[in-house]
């Protein structure tokens, strides 16, 4: 991609984006569930690395590209709900709670929850209302297959930790998942 | 459920939650690959290695120069020389006290010669 002008960083670092950007794109849409603030934030974690980071060693960009990719979501998410609490007040002289009717996993219909389990979007739905860290524990070590230990350096936790945080996860997701079990 | 029950169960959410995320879109695909040029580009330039002698130069011509303005600043006031002469000087006080109280000794031990004198005339 880079023209043959560029500094050996810059090779690096577009190396190690063209590796992480459609994981990292999977993670933002897991998490965040709107494809395009999946794709902002996967795009603003890619400058603020290079900005911010970019002279730093290339062994400490995965761990620091994680660490902000989740902030954005984080960030995105804020301002999701406060874009629901705005809309909920300009509604409520209709009598009617745009909060209720927006798909999620403790408001959605017993029936449409069922129907979206065989297509394994219960489960998606499911992931999404995770605590952050339990989330983030969870995609990384199922979805991207990454070892504790990676989870751990990518989470800036320790090994421990990620198993506590799975196991908190895997218990959240079978109880909400009940009735569907998926194997 | 033990551990190795909780880690296959969690393999199989793993490859389900992968099945059931569409792939990007070709748009996407295009948008992740704009953005990931313009991070490229956005990663701060490096100075030039032909500067680097001359700066590590200016910075050590500073550095000597701060050093010896501050060895300038907390040197004494009294120069090597004067402190020299002040101490011929002590040396010198002291030897007239030496020289003083040899010859007060001296007219201790002779008595005056003109009482001498009176007494036998």
């Amino acid at each position: 991609m880079l023209a043959d002008g560029g500094s050996e960083r810059q090779r690096a670092l577009d190396r190690f984006l063209t590796e992480v950007a459609q994981r990292a794109f999977r993670i933002a849409l897991l998490s965040a569930g709107d494809r395009e603030d999946a794709l902002d934030a996967v795009q603003d974690a890619m400058l603020s690395l290079a900005q911010r980071y970019g002279e730093r060693p290339s062994a400490e960009w995965p761990a620091l590209f994680h660490r902000i990719l989740q902030n954005r979501l984080r960030d995105a998410g804020r301002r999701r709900t406060v874009r629901r609490r705005h809309m909920a007040t300009l509604h409520d002289e209709d009598g009617r709670d745009p909060i209720a009717e927006l798909p999620g996993p403790a408001r959605m219909d017993p029936a449409r929850q069922v129907a979206l389990a065989a297509t394994g979007d219960a489960l998606v739905i499911a992931v999404r209302s995770l605590p952050p860290r339990q989330r983030e524990a969870f995609l990384l070590r199922t979805v991207e297959g990454c070892s504790v230990a990676e989870t751990a350096s990518l989470m800036g936790c320790s090994e421990g930790s990620v198993k506590t945080h799975l196991h908190r996860a895997v218990m959240v997701l079978r109880e909400a998942l009940e009735g569907h079990e998926h194997g | 459920m033990d551990e190795i029950e909780l880690e296959a169960w969690a393999q199989r959410s793993g490859e389900r939650l992968r099945a059931a995320l569409p792939a990007p879109t070709v748009a996407e695909l295009a948008h992740l690959r704009a953005a990931r040029s313009a991070a490229v580009a956005a990663i701060p330039a490096a100075p030039p290695t032909t500067m680097l002698p001359f700066a590590v130069a200016a910075v050590l011509v500073l550095t000597v120069g701060m050093g010896l303005s501050a060895l300038r600043t907390s040197t004494p006031p009294v120069p090597s020389a004067q402190l020299a002469t002040l101490l011929d000087e002590e040396e010198l006080q002291l030897l007239d006290e030496l020289e003083f109280y040899a010859w007060l000794e001296l007219q201790a031990e002779d008595p005056p010669s003109g009482t001498d004198a009176g007494a036998d005339g």
